[in-house]
């Protein structure tokens, strides 16, 4: 078992008892929320809440976090973002781009196969001629997914994780963080 | 060992505190050392004797033997110079003292001032960058002549290694600027923790597009006291170094810019384009002057602002060439109008409108396609985001109905009846109006009724008689029939009697003239009649062959020739006879009165992706049809190929590891490394080449072959 791995399992150990944000569970209207482990680290990507667009929905941002000095370059991510299909669904973006890579990178987010449970995420610089993106200190958002309850029923933290991942010509290196988790009640 | 630490600093820290008040104690003390994880540092072990005659010295040692390990000792310096030797006391390689003394002729001889031995340790590869490892130095003595023994100081109770961060890393950065102009690109160090005194870095540039400005020092040299030094040969920068001559020296420099290079981009570099600027041979030097050649960073590059050109190329098909198009705005070369082919460059982004003209080479023009795809309208706009193929598409224009009459056959004094027929040439009329001609000496008009296919259509004739004779036969219905095609077959049946007096073996024509047909709602169209009808009168004659195809044209008033057949329905032309194959040609090759009898089937190229068209006298047509191909694989992106039909290309371009068996963002990385390259270029990768044409422009890898990758990206191979 990786380091990783013993921090995710962690992480989705300590979320049911975790320090909640929104959410019901008090006998009124359900609402969806969101917790995360926080800001990502250095040269790390997390995924972090976004904020719920409504009592349904949560934006989950995928955070790329700078280095502690100078720059980071790269050219591009691939992730899959894996979630319990039985209780959130995958909300499409009418565009999918992404606020960190140039305007004209190849962006690709689809269902693995078309089916509910795994998102592909590419974002991809193209071209010999076209520099890497250079990130530097502070907290940089590299595409923001949409999920919402799949559905009535209420249910517990569900966790969303990163897996598939890596970056494309990156210096230095950058590793791939936690999950968060999204509970309807 | 590692337990007995702290306590040990804390005692050591007092005593040496406190030998420190005896001036004339002689000093065992250490220096310091820095290295990476693994590496090997050598500490020397200095004396400094306070003017004491000291024969032998000892020390022992504690420090964490998980981040560091005792190599070696040896001896050197003053303690060599005054014939002495090192004896190292090591338990499980573990080093515990160092004595240094002789124990021949060199007993009694005095140690100066200077080095004892010097230590080698080597740093543990799992020690942490960037921290401390304690050495410390305690139970020293010293031995004066002739053999009194006395506690020494410790000099430095504490003596450090340094681990070293990772390396610097010098990166040069991008600028842009329009031809003709300078741009200055900054060469920036990331010290990583580890502080250089001095870089030196080599420049490499294509000399012929940039020329060497300028080097000036950048801020964070400034702020360390540092001048850049430019090496330039012959105009060409060669080297940039950065240090310092006087006292900043050894002033550490932090994070930031090294130096700012400047270059003037030549005036004849194409805007859009990418001029990079490399860097090769980084040096860094860490005081006091150890110079270590790393890895550099990132390359720098140039964009050369202004907008890249885009070509049009226009092109046609049915014909493929010699079509005139109207092309507005005038290209960068000031070129508008032009005859397919032709190509104009237009800078990125900007919009032409071409127009094609309503018809080309007898035939009407269909559409527009752009790279392929149809486009709606003419004149057709396009937006040149990227090389573009317009392609004016014509088709060949519907051939005319014609109305022909038919023959009969009887004998003098009897009534034979001849059809009026209709072939519709895929122009289906509504109506239909042939005026008749025959010799009323030898005919008489008996009547007219509606032929079958006529009818079928709800119509009715009608007959002109003047004076008994037939004028005009017309079709048309007057009521809800109106607007109701009559397809091929017969309009009319015509009735004549052949007079009693009239030959046996003669032929009497029948001519029309006059032909015109209506089309919905009400457009009549005068048109070339068909054949004329003729009247065998019954009697013994020998049918001709003409052409020589041996079929003759035969008749009731006629038998063919021995070893000929009937039936020929054409008599000038070998080529048509019954039981030939029938091709699109416009005519009726085998003489079953359907021309081009099969229509598309004759024109059949076994190309799926291509929907055949017989255009009469044309010939056969192919258009492409869209066709999907979709072979049932969800890693392939499927192609129709106008000539080969279709095609498949993998899109799962990379298989490694998790990519292995599913189309994602590594297969992207692949295609996205290729984009934008053509056939002609290192980096192009033929597997990227999705749609697999072959030819410029569209052999390029590029937005057509990232949407074919779409079509199964996130699918699963298995």
């Amino acid at each position: 078992m990786t380091s990783r791995r013993l921090f995710l399992v962690a992480f989705a150990v300590a979320l049911p008892i975790g320090v909640g944000c929104g959410g019901g569970g008090g006998g009124g209207t359900p609402e969806i929320a969101c917790t995360d482990g926080g800001a990502a680290a250095a040269n790390a990507v997390t995924l972090t809440c976004g904020g719920a667009t409504n009592s349904t929905t949560e934006r989950v941002d995928v955070v790329l976090g700078g280095p502690a000095s100078g720059a980071t370059t790269l050219r591009g991510l691939n992730f899959d973002v894996t979630y319990e299909p039985t209780k959130l669904e995958y909300v499409p973006a009418l565009t999918d781009t992404s606020p960190l890579f140039s305007p004209n990178a190849l962006v690709a987010v689809t269902l693995f196969n078309g089916q509910p449970g795994r998102v592909v995420v590419s974002i991809q610089e193209y071209g010999s001629v076209v520099a890497p993106v250079s990130v530097g200190t502070g907290q940089h958002v590299v595409s923001s997914l949409s999920f919402r309850r799949a559905a009535g029923a209420t249910f517990g933290p569900a966790p969303l994780a990163l897996e598939h991942a890596e970056a494309t010509s990156a210096f230095p290196t950058i590793s791939f963080g936690s999950g968060l988790a999204l509970s309807y009640q | 060992m590692r337990k007995k630490a702290s306590l040990l600093i804390a005692s050591l820290l007092l005593a040496a505190a406190g030998s420190a008040a005896s001036a004339q104690t002689p000093i065992i003390s250490m220096d310091s050392a820095t290295g990476f994880p693994g590496d090997e540092v050598t500490l020397r072990l200095v004396l400094t004797t306070n003017g004491a005659p000291v024969i032998a010295t000892e020390s022992a040692f504690t420090y964490d033997t998980d981040q560091l390990s005792f190599v070696s000792a040896s001896v050197t310096g003053s303690a060599l110079a005054a014939g002495k030797s090192v004896d190292a006391t090591v338990s499980n390689g573990v080093l515990e003292k160092l004595a240094v003394y002789d124990v021949g002729t060199n007993w009694s001889t005095p140690i100066p001032d200077g080095d004892l031995p010097l230590m080698r340790f080597r740093i543990a590869t799992t020690a942490t960058p960037g921290s401390l490892l304690t050495i410390l130095t305690h139970d020293c003595t010293t031995t004066v002549a002739p053999a009194t023994t006395r506690a020494a100081t410790c000099g430095a109770g504490l003596v450090f290694v340094q681990v070293a961060e990772n390396s610097p890393v010098i990166s040069l950065g991008n600028a842009s600027g329009a031809a003709g102009t300078s741009v200055t690109l900054a060469l920036g160090l990331a010290t990583n923790g580890t502080l250089p005194i001095a870089t030196e870095t080599t420049i490499a540039y294509d000399t012929s597009k940039l020329s060497y400005v300028s080097s000036a020092t950048g801020s964070a040299a400034t702020a360390a006291g540092k001048s850049v030094d430019p090496s330039v040969t012959g105009g060409v920068l060669q080297r940039i170094a950065v240090y310092a001559t006087g006292g900043s020296w050894d002033t550490p420099i932090g994070d930031g810019e090294l130096a700012l290079i400047t270059f003037q981009i030549g005036a004849a570099v194409t805007p859009g384009s990418t001029l990079p600027v490399s860097i090769a041979g980084c040096k860094y030097t860490v005081a006091p002057a150890t110079t270590t050649e790393v890895t550099c960073g990132s390359n720098g590059s140039i964009s050369v602002s202004g907008a890249a050109t885009r070509t049009l190329t226009v092109q046609s098909s049915n014909p493929g060439s010699g079509v005139v198009i109207t092309v507005s705005p005038a290209d960068e070369n000031g070129q508008g109008n032009g005859t397919t082919p032709f190509t104009r460059i237009y800078d990125d982004g900007a919009q032409a409108t071409l127009t094609a003209p309503a018809s080309a080479g007898g035939n009407a023009f269909l559409k527009w396609q752009k790279d392929g795809v149809d486009q709606a309208g003419n004149p057709v706009v396009v937006a040149m985001g990227a090389n573009t193929t317009l392609t004016a598409v014509y088709q060949p224009v519907a051939a005319s109905s014609v109305i022909s009459l038919g023959n009969g056959s009887g004998a003098a004094g009897t009534n034979v009846t001849l059809a009026l027929g209709l072939a519709t040439n895929g122009t289906l009329p509504i109506a239909t109006e042939t005026t008749i001609a025959y010799d009323t000496s030898k005919l008489t008009y008996v009547s007219a009724v509606v032929g079958s296919a006529a009818a079928a259509a709800g119509k009715s004739v009608d007959p002109s008689v003047a004076g008994g004779v037939l004028q005009k036969v017309a079709l048309y219905a007057t009521g809800g029939s109106w607007d109701t095609a009559i397809g091929d077959g017969t309009l009319a049946l015509i009735t004549f009697q052949i007079g009693a007096a009239v030959t046996p073996g003669s032929t009497l024509s029948v001519s029309i003239a006059g032909c015109k047909y209506t089309v919905a709602p009400a457009t009549t169209v005068a048109v070339a009649c068909g054949s004329n009808g003729t009247i065998g009168v019954s009697g013994s004659a020998t049918c001709p062959d003409a052409d020589g195809d041996n079929y003759a044209a035969c008749s009731s008033m006629c038998n063919p020739a021995p070893g000929k057949q009937c039936g020929d329905c054409n008599d000038g032309n070998a080529a048509v006879h019954p039981n030939t194959t029938e091709v699109c040609n416009g005519i009726d090759d085998n003489c079953d009165t359907v021309i081009d009898n099969g229509q598309a089937a004759l024109c059949d190229d076994g190309n799926v992706c291509t929907t055949d068209v017989c255009g009469g006298a044309a010939g056969c047509n192919h258009i492409m049809n869209g066709l999907s191909c979709n072979d049932g694989n969800a890693c392939t992106a499927d192609v129709c190929d106008p000539v080969i039909g279709c095609m498949t290309s993998i899109t799962n371009l990379d298989t490694g590891g998790f990519s292995a068996d599913r189309v994602d963002g590594r297969d992207l990385v692949v295609l996205a490394d290729a984009y934008n390259s053509c056939p002609n270029e290192p980096r192009y990768d033929v597997a990227a080449n999705l749609d697999q044409v072959r030819t410029l422009p569209g052999a390029c890898i590029g937005a057509t072959d990232f949407h074919l990758f779409m079509i199964s990206f996130g699918r699963s191979c298995s």
